[in-house]
């Protein structure tokens, strides 16, 4: 109703603009009355408004300044001109009218923040294990730094057929500086030769010391003066039963079935003490 | 240059978004006239602050044209955004003074060069029809202008301001209503130029 109503009141217009009341129809003198009161009422009204069309029509329109322009198209220039692949990345991570929360550079920056804190607490851990592992296998690995046969060259060996122990008389050099070090006595050694088992069993024992590969003893004896040798040779019994007498006293201490293990040990601490 | 004179309004736009200078250059011949005289109304009559909200209108289409919904049409979104310009000068104004003082010191504002009605030997209807619209509801102002200034259709007023076709037709008839009550005593004079300006014209 209401619609059909304002419908209404625009359609007076046309009327107002090309009509004067005494040349309204009966019709149209019914439908202008619905909302002017009077005829007199339509003529004000329609004057008014073809002095205000006419007055608007004829009134001096200003026109736009020149500079205007001139400003709007430098402005309009300066922000064509294409912005650098950097310049639009920074763009994009820090826009401006953003927090600061909500730029992406900031929150990739946090992001990569605590990755690092992440990996870097990961890998603290690993590397602890690893030096844990590594602690344990320290004991097992020393074997393997004997000292390598390469490290001596054919040209040091001009005989060495001659230098290389044949017989049990040579006596291994650890030995010789363990004892040396440990300083033991005669009167020592004697007592603990009461120590052992039985002949066979300290015979055995000094077959399988030198049954030992040769190695230390050959490398060591290669760098010997030939006197020093012979000095050697004059203690190898004693030296032996030194060895042996060590090694029987672990034996005593352990079980029978714990020889091996035994043995294991002495050769690591002889190991230690080279 | 020429090339753009045949371009629509919205291939303008999608120009001026892919940075083309010579787009920018035919909106602006386009429609600065219209839009300065537009802000030339409903600011007083003030030339300059006419001038310069037509610049800042346009700056803003430089600065952010992709605010504008390629969907609706230029003309009306153009006259949505000075209409808001000026709404929010109207508050500015509203808080600085009184509402009545202020457009007291709208009226003083007077520009010489309007001879519209001089020319029709009566310099004060102009006037008179300037404090009027002055005076009225921003809403009612807003419509009446367009309508009879700027001449837009009934349309294209209610896409500009969000309406129906009824209500501005209805804000229409009664601001007209309204003025003529204002004005009713030119009513004499204005229907003795009628009269001579119908007599001119069909002589002619």
């Amino acid at each position: 109703m209401k619609k059909k109503a304002e419908q209404e009141i625009w359609d007076i217009e046309d009327l107002l603009l090309s009509k004067s009341y005494d040349s309204l129809s009966k019709e149209e003198r019914t439908f202008v009355r619905n909302e002017i009161a009077s005829g007199k009422e339509y003529e004000e009204l329609r004057n008014t408004l073809l002095s205000v069309k006419k007055w608007a029509k004829e009134e001096t329109q200003i026109e736009p300044q020149d500079e205007v322009k001139t400003i709007l198209m430098k402005q309009m220039e300066a922000s064509s001109v294409k912005s650098s692949f950097w310049d639009k990345i920074g763009a994009f991570l820090f826009p401006t009218g953003v927090p600061m929360v909500k730029k992406p550079g900031f929150q990739m920056a946090v992001m990569g923040v605590v990755l690092l804190f992440v990996i870097n607490v990961g890998l603290y851990q690993i590397g602890t294990r690893q030096n844990e592992l590594a602690l344990n296998s320290k004991t097992t690995v020393k074997p393997a730094e004997i000292p390598q046969p390469v490290e001596l060259s054919n040209e040091k060996l001009p005989n060495e057929e001659s230098i290389q122990p044949k017989s049990k008389n040579v006596v291994p050099l650890t030995a010789v500086e363990t004892e040396q070090r440990d300083e033991v006595t005669e009167d020592e050694i004697v007592e603990e030769v009461f120590f052992y088992d039985s002949e066979p069993e300290l015979q055995a024992l000094k077959e399988e010391e030198i049954a030992k590969p040769q190695f230390d003893n050959y490398t060591e004896a290669v760098r010997l003066e030939p006197n020093e040798m012979k000095v050697l040779n004059k203690s190898v019994a004693s030296l032996s039963q030194v060895t042996d007498t060590r090694r029987k006293k672990v034996k005593n201490t352990t079980n029978s079935s714990q020889n091996l293990a035994g043995q294991e040990e002495v050769i690591d601490l002889l190991f230690t003490a080279l | 240059m020429s090339n753009h004179q045949s371009y629509t309004d919205n291939e303008l736009m999608q120009g001026i978004l892919e940075k083309d200078s010579r787009a920018f250059s035919e909106l602006y011949d386009r429609y600065s006239g219209m839009m300065v005289n537009y802000f030339y109304k409903m600011l007083w009559q003030d030339k300059e602050k006419a001038q310069d909200f037509m610049q800042d209108l346009f700056a803003k289409i430089i600065e952010k044209p992709a605010l504008f919904d390629v969907h609706r049409n230029f003309k009306t979104w153009l006259f949505s955004v000075a209409n808001n310009m000026c709404k929010n000068e109207y508050r500015k104004q509203s808080i600085r003074h009184n509402t009545s003082y202020d457009m007291e010191e709208g009226v003083q504002i007077k520009d010489t060069s309007i001879t519209a009605i001089e020319r029709l030997q009566d310099s004060q209807f102009g006037e008179k029809l300037k404090a009027e619209l002055d005076l009225l509801d921003e809403k009612q102002k807003s419509a009446f202008v367009m309508r009879y200034f700027q001449e837009l259709s009934i349309k294209e007023i209610a896409e500009t301001l969000n309406i129906s076709e009824g209500t501005v037709k209805s804000r229409l008839f009664y601001t007209l209503k309204k003025l003529t009550v204002s004005l009713k005593e030119f009513a004499p004079q204005l229907a003795k130029m009628i009269l001579v300006l119908f007599s001119l014209t069909t002589e002619l």
